[in-house]
């Protein structure tokens, strides 16, 4: 969990840099904010933080003792109305892990793995097909799958369709459909003929 | 009945069934299909004593022919696979001035009492059986023999899980009930609410999308009330005009420790173009949560969706 975590981190640093080396500001605030979501202490994006936004508001009205959540809310809200929904379901998930008693931040999550799920049916296919491994076992190591993708691709035989995988795994559909998604994404599994 | 009444009798504890003049079902709640198994759809046009059986069928009869032709509240036991309960049956004046019936049934406390001496009975038995697999175990299951050990193994563990199950039953026929800490799966209940809504209602043009996982942590409080809420707030957002384009059912869990929670959501999708208004719950449905110690929340994105999400506590249960 961690190493996913330190590796979700160190790939909104680099997004914030980039954005801020094409002066974009704000989405670079927006990354590194989200980077302390995750880590409240990440000494780096505090940094950054501070050097961007006084850039943005030189007259330093703004400061840093903002409300980080609600900003993020925002964001994760115009991610969403952007159709950018993946990063909304990533971007409020680290909201909710820190305060999962915030509901309206919850709701929203709701909201966007509602919309997100259809996306990943659509990808995934019809739920009668099956899926079939497409790299080797040894392979599949380089990926650093998370766990419910490694359990998902245990299951993964070339015969059993992906309702079945569904049913079977007993896991949160939507994260079963997203474990998925992503595999075929990145090449991992493909469709049986 | 009007939905008013159905809404109402939906939310009580005690199992209810209506029956119209001529003695056939016209409804039962939800508690009634928890406890005898038989639902709204299985139930309605049948006769009334149909939903019983043996001396319980002979019994709601009777009752049932006294109420409509007297006009007055009968009182009458009956037994109904294992369980006693104190039942009475009331007139109720339906299609003009013919007598149709209301029955409300109270389970009796000597039918949790029998199950706790049986389960006693069981304990006894069980200590029994463990003592001598140990001690089978012990004497013939070593290095030599890894075949007999592996079998005693297998059934050890397999008392182990009778006696967990035997645990459980005890609290929930006690201790845990009485104390006000009675527990439900949310899981179970919301495949449930989506079979039983799929059943009776169907889903017409809207897409219906359950993301719920196998099994949720046990949360605390009453789930046959939420059970009725949500299958109300369902058939709510279906009947809405215009309907939405998709309606998905969620549940998920948050938070650990004394913290955790499951969180239950209704999600509304619209076409393009609609802008879901904040739609005020009816005060019942925000009674219902806070009785079971949950709270409400709705979310509005214009353009996106309506969210209601209820969160109940699932807090970790202390070990030992």
């Amino acid at each position: 969990m961690k190493d996913g975590r330190d590796e979700q981190i160190a790939k909104l640093m680099k997004e914030g840099l980039d954005h801020y080396a094409l002066g974009e500001a704000p989405r670079a605030v927006a990354c590194w904010r989200r980077v302390l979501a995750l880590d409240s202490e990440h000494a780096e994006a505090q940094d950054y933080l501070r050097s961007a936004e006084s850039d943005e508001d030189p007259g330093g009205t703004a400061g840093t003792e903002a409300p980080v959540t609600g900003d993020l809310l925002s964001d994760a809200r115009a991610m969403m109305r952007r159709g950018d929904l993946r990063e909304a379901v990533d971007l409020l998930e680290s909201l909710v892990g820190e305060d999962p008693a915030a509901l309206e931040a919850q709701a929203f999550l709701d909201l966007a793995r509602a919309r997100l799920v259809g996306r990943y049916r659509e990808r995934v296919g019809r739920g009668e097909q099956a899926l079939r491994m497409r790299v080797s076992s040894a392979e599949v190591l380089k990926f650093n799958l998370p766990p419910a993708a490694g359990f998902l691709l245990s299951r993964i035989d070339g015969g059993t369709s992906i309702d079945e995988l569904l049913a079977l795994s007993g896991m949160d559909p939507f994260e079963t459909l997203r474990a998925l998604a992503g595999m075929l994404d990145a090449g991992i599994v493909e469709t049986s003929a | 009945l009007i939905g008013a009444e159905r809404s109402l009798l939906s939310f009580v504890d005690a199992p209810v069934v209506v029956g119209d003049p001529d003695g056939r079902c016209v409804y039962v709640n939800p508690a009634f299909e928890n406890r005898f198994g038989v639902g709204e759809a299985a139930s309605t046009g049948k006769p009334l004593g149909e939903l019983f059986g043996g001396g319980a069928r002979e019994a709601v009869l009777r009752a049932v022919a006294e109420v409509c032709a007297r006009g007055r509240s009968e009182r009458f036991q009956l037994r109904e696979a294992g369980i006693g309960y104190a039942a009475v049956a009331s007139p109720i004046v339906a299609q003009d001035t013919r007598v149709g019936v209301v029955i409300l049934l109270k389970e009796e406390v000597e039918g949790s009492e029998r199950m706790l001496a049986i389960l006693r009975e069981i304990q006894d038995p069980l200590d029994e059986v463990q003592s001598t697999l140990d001690e089978l175990l012990e004497q013939t299951g070593g290095r030599r023999n890894p075949r007999h050990r592996a079998e005693l193994e297998v059934a050890l563990r397999a008392v182990t899980r009778l006696r967990k199950w035997v645990d459980e039953l005890g609290s929930a026929l006690s201790g845990a009930a009485a104390a006000g800490q009675s527990t439900w799966q949310p899981a179970e209940v919301l495949h449930h609410v989506a079979a039983r809504f799929e059943a009776d209602v169907g889903t017409g043009a809207t897409r219906f999308e359950l993301l719920v996982p196998a099994a949720l942590p046990d949360a605390l409080g009453d789930g046959t009330k939420l059970e009725a809420m949500l299958l109300r707030l369902l058939r709510d957002r279906f009947d809405a005009d215009p309907a939405p384009q998709t309606v998905t059912l969620g549940a998920r869990t948050t938070g650990r420790g004394d913290a955790r929670a499951v969180l239950i959501s209704l999600t509304e999708q619209h076409a393009a173009g609609f802008e879901a208004a904040a739609v005020e719950l009816p005060p019942l449905v925000r009674e219902v949560v806070a009785s079971c110690g949950g709270e409400l929340h709705v979310a509005v994105e214009a353009g996106l969706g309506r969210v209601t999400l209820v969160r109940i506590a699932a807090p970790v249960p202390a070990s030992g």
